[in-house]
């Protein structure tokens, strides 16, 4: 028995880890710095799910998600990973 | 003023606990004696009034400084404790340092690599920019972990079980630890094993957190006061200290002439409590210290803690001058953003004016007239200080008016009164949104009240029935600029609460506009005159010619005040909701068609110009901006007070009489409905009825009794209303919007309906049975609360007691919630404040941490947005239409 999938959710927005190859990008983008962004922890479900896509994912990486929202068509958000 | 030159920075602050050493080098003097004067009135050297600690007195010198009273705020001194006492302040630190330390050695409760390991995330957290919370989280989790373990890894000492005693007693295994022995302990723990427990041993030390020195505040902290009686009376602090130094005294003599351990360990235990409530009187588990009435004594925390602390008290909110506070009276020929304040208190309130070489004549001249000037009986702003270079105040009399005009120079601040067309800020507490304050501007007015025009009644939620607001003025240039721009009245009409406007017609204004426009009447030379007397008017409205005489038609008239090329159209609230909307040809005349700012079809009311819902106001204030939206409430409210005035208007409870036969549907209507839950009640019962999905058979018999209840007064209100047609005053107020609503009238004239307790049917009260006129578990309409009677007829005992158990719970929900919610409030308040929206749209902390990557995930203002949304696609067809009929 597989544990629940939370990105299936209807709730749960896309979630998308950031390659490292883009972080600079975005950051720049974004007119701030890494330990400027908010956090998310490494035991979120969804960082859990990425994981299990991606492999391991180390503190400090980037998390992109992406909302749909009534007014704003698409918003995107940036997470850092980190543990607790 | 010249800005000086900053020559150093604020860099970083580094918070930390006192060092004995550091406390006795910041001590001016010693303190020994618990005695403050001596015979004479002078205080006592070493003596807890030393004037080395400053001075309060008026002619003393303070003998540190040698600065007068005004000069010296004062030095600390300090107690030298017999034996040493912990810190109330500290426990909570003390028995975690306890805890995770060996009770041997003194070192950490963890192998060196284990410490290394816990050092390095600590640096790794601060690298990733965690803040004091995450950091005292993680400082915590690390100290947790030491405290598990039950052996020394370094001496292999067994570790007991350490015990606090609420308040300050620690035990290990029923043992109790003096202080002295904590101390020792907290000596023994070695520097580099303090940073895992979140220490930095550069500026900090544990076993300074066990008191050896007292800190004496200043004299200035704590003066005595002296009575009319000529007795001093000490402050709470000294006091204490008083206590504190007996105490100490007399455990340090008993200490040196040899006193049974007993005696010396119950004063010390004493010393222990007076130290103990000298920092927090309302420690629980000790008894609070009290003054000889009684009173519980006011020490260090109790200053700064809750409402009455010095945060929210003294720093977070002030009293301030130039401001004024009366009661407030309703005036409509204000305009919105104006403020009527009477003579008196523009008198008082002043404005300081800079002299300059381009005013100094004008100022001359105000200065010559004195204080109080009128000209011709009318008022005119007096000048009531002058403040010279130096900054020596002259206070302006009638006497001395002359030559202090002359002496007047180029640089000098005159304070003048208030003079009409000032920008001030007016306030109604409580001030729950931005619009609790807005500028308006001065007008000046007689009697002794604040008036307002009716219209900024909503977003003060004010009335007249004993209100009283506030009245600030502004000082300096660059606010009256800021709050002219920003704060004006007309700068909120639109809020941001809703996107909406908030600012409108309200009650008469609405039925007085109903009056005007519905149905388009006629009005007569005579009567347009007596309407327009109320307004300047820019354009005549069109007239029509009927039967050789010169008529004016409602919608016309109203339409001289719209814009010329505004264009809308919307239903108005007395729309029926007809099934199939006719549009311009609704035979209710409900809806509004404004082409070109003429006002085709349709009734204006609340929907149209109302506070909250107007939808004209709306689409003004957004596309003709806010000055014009402000124009447009000010002229047609007066207006409608013009029409309103000439129809005349009342209400009476006559208004709710339904003729007979209604009366008996209505009964017929009740009778069956209570028949029928009659029946639901026995099929019940019988165990005949069946369970709705998810609720119990009980459920579903109230559920479906509620049910019943909303149906049969939602019928009686029907056939009331079928009696209670638009000739009606009650219902052209409760149709148009202006006040009360259709179901206020159906309770007036038919029926009060189900009461309710908690949402559902009242059930509790005696056994099994609401009221002791009932029999055992009756479940029929009347025995839980039905209300067969309307207020008109009146209420039956039963009914009368059913009614006051919803009336009693509304009250109590209100005083709840309201309670509740400005907790909430202030949490939120506190957590938001001093975020901000930057250029890139994003919201950041002052940390510059991120918050939001767009403001609202959108970045839409919802001041400007259209009631939240950022487009209103209807909105824009109706423009693209008049564009297309040729319009701009």
């Amino acid at each position: 028995m597989g544990s629940l999938n939370v990105m299936k959710h209807a709730m749960v927005p896309v979630h998308r880890l950031v390659p490292e190859n883009e972080e600079e990008k975005i950051l720049e983008s974004l007119g701030t710095s890494k330990n400027k962004l908010p956090k998310i922890l490494k035991s979120d479900p969804a960082v859990e799910q990425l994981i299990e896509i991606s492999g391991d994912i180390k503190e400090g990486r980037m998390v992109e998600i992406e909302r749909e929202s009534p007014t704003a068509g698409i918003s995107k958000a940036y997470r850092l990973v980190v543990k607790r | 003023m010249m800005r000086k030159g900053i020559s150093k920075r604020v860099g970083s602050i580094t918070f930390s606990y006192m060092s004995p050493e550091e406390i006795r080098k910041l001590s001016a003097t010693k303190i020994i004696t618990p005695d403050t004067y001596d015979d004479d009135g002078f205080p006592i050297d070493m003596g807890l009034m030393d004037t080395h600690l400053g001075v309060i007195e008026p002619g003393l010198r303070c003998k540190t400084c040698g600065g007068r009273v005004d000069q010296c705020s004062g030095h600390f001194g300090n107690i030298e404790l017999a034996m040493p006492v912990i810190h109330v302040g500290y426990v909570k630190e003390i028995k975690k340092l306890l805890r995770s330390t060996c009770c041997e050695c003194g070192r950490i409760l963890m192998t060196d690599e284990e410490r290394e390991e816990y050092i390095s995330s600590i640096k790794h957290l601060k690298h990733l920019g965690g803040d004091s919370l995450d950091m005292r989280a993680l400082t915590k989790k690390i100290s947790f972990t030491a405290q598990k373990s039950s052996v020394c890894p370094h001496c292999e000492a067994p570790q007991l079980k350490i015990m606090l005693d609420k308040p300050t007693t620690f035990r290990e295994d029923s043992r109790k630890l003096t202080p002295k022995e904590v101390r020792v302990r907290m000596e023994r723990i070695p520097d580099r094993d303090l940073i895992p427990m979140g220490m930095n041993p550069d500026v900090v030390r544990p076993e300074w957190l066990i008191l050896k020195v007292l800190l004496v505040p200043p004299v200035t902290v704590r003066p005595s006061i002296t009575l009319e009686s000529g007795d001093r009376s000490e402050d709470d602090l000294t006091h204490k200290l008083v206590d504190i130094l007996r105490i100490n005294q007399r455990l340090r003599d008993n200490r040196d002439i040899g006193s049974p351990q007993l005696i010396v360990e119950d004063l010390w235990d004493l010393l222990q409590y007076h130290v103990t409530t000298y920092f927090d009187n309302q420690t629980s588990g000790i008894p609070p210290a009290r003054h000889r009435s009684g009173r519980t004594l006011k020490t260090l925390i109790q200053r700064l803690k809750g409402k009455d602390g010095r945060f929210r008290q003294n720093l977070s909110g002030k009293r301030v001058n130039f401001s004024a506070r009366t009661v407030i009276s309703p005036d409509p020929w204000l305009s919105i953003n104006q403020v009527g304040v009477p003579m008196r208190a523009a008198r008082e309130l002043t404005v300081p004016m800079k002299v300059t070489t381009e005013n100094i004549e004008v100022i001359r001249e105000m200065v010559l007239k004195g204080p109080e000037p009128f000209d011709r009986g009318k008022y005119v702003p007096g000048v009531n200080y002058i403040i010279r270079t130096d900054g020596r105040r002259i206070r302006l009399t009638e006497t001395n008016a002359e030559t202090v005009a002359e002496k007047l120079e180029i640089g000098f601040t005159v304070e003048r009164g208030l003079m009409e067309g000032d920008v001030v800020l007016f306030n109604r507490q409580p001030s729950l949104h931005r619009m609790s304050m807005m500028a308006h501007e001065v007008k000046i007015v007689p009697g002794k009240t604040f008036r307002m025009n009716l219209a900024v009644c909503p977003p003060y939620n004010a009335d007249f029935d004993g209100d009283e607001m506030n009245l600030h003025i502004l000082q300096s240039e660059e606010s009256r600029a800021e709050a002219k721009v920003m704060m004006m009245v007309q700068e909120h009409i639109l809020s941001p609460r809703f996107g909406g406007p908030i600012i409108g017609a309200i009650q008469d204004h609405i039925t007085g506009l109903f009056f005007l426009t519905y149905q388009n009447p006629l009005f007569t030379r005579r009567e347009v005159v007596s309407i327009f007397s109320n307004l300047v008017i820019e354009k005549y409205p069109e007239s029509v010619t009927l039967d050789d005489e010169r008529m004016w038609r409602g919608k016309d008239i109203f339409s001289t005040f719209l814009p010329e090329d505004l264009n809308t159209e919307f239903s108005s609230s007395i729309c029926e909701n007809c099934d199939v909307c006719k549009g311009i040809e609704c035979d209710k005349d409900a809806f509004v068609v404004i082409e070109d700012g003429k006002l085709l079809s349709g009734t204006i009311d609340e929907s149209a110009v109302g506070a909250f819902k107007g939808q004209i106001v709306d689409k003004i204030a957004r596309d003709f901006g806010t000055d014009s939206a402000r124009l447009f409430i000010d002229r047609i409210t007066r207006l409608a007070l013009g029409v309103i005035t000439l129809k005349g208007f009342t209400t009476s409870i006559e208004d709710e009489d339904v003729p007979r036969e209604a009366k008996k549907q209505i009964k017929d209507i009740l009778l069956e409905a209570e028949d029928e839950v009659r029946k639901l009640a026995q099929s019940y019962n019988d165990g005949e009825l069946e369970e709705m999905p998810g609720r119990t058979l009980k459920e579903t018999l109230e559920v479906m009794a509620m049910q019943r209840m909303g149906k049969a007064r939602d019928n009686a209100g029907k056939i009331a209303s079928k009696h209670l047609g638009m000739g009606n005053n009650a219902v052209k107020m409760a149709r148009t919007g202006a006040r009360a609503s259709m179901l206020n009238l159906t309770q007036m004239a038919a029926a009060l309906g189900q009461q309710a307790i908690r949402g559902e049917r009242p059930s509790r009260g005696y056994e099994e049975r609401t009221l002791s006129h009932f029999k055992r578990g009756e479940l029929g309409a009347e025995a839980r609360g039905f209300v067969k009677s309307s207020y008109k007829d009146g209420l039956n005992p039963v009914e009368y007691f059913f009614h006051s158990m919803g009336g009693r719970e509304g009250l109590v929900d209100t005083a709840v919630r309201t309670s509740r919610s400005g907790y909430m409030q202030r949490r939120l308040i506190n957590a938001l404040e001093d975020l901000m929206v930057y250029a890139d749209e994003s919201v950041r902390n002052p940390a510059d941490t991120i918050i939001q990557f767009k403001y609202g995930e959108d970045g839409v203002d919802p001041m400007r947005s259209i009631k939240g949304k950022a487009i209103d696609m209807d909105d824009i067809i109706t423009d693209l239409k008049a564009f297309k009929r040729g319009g701009k």
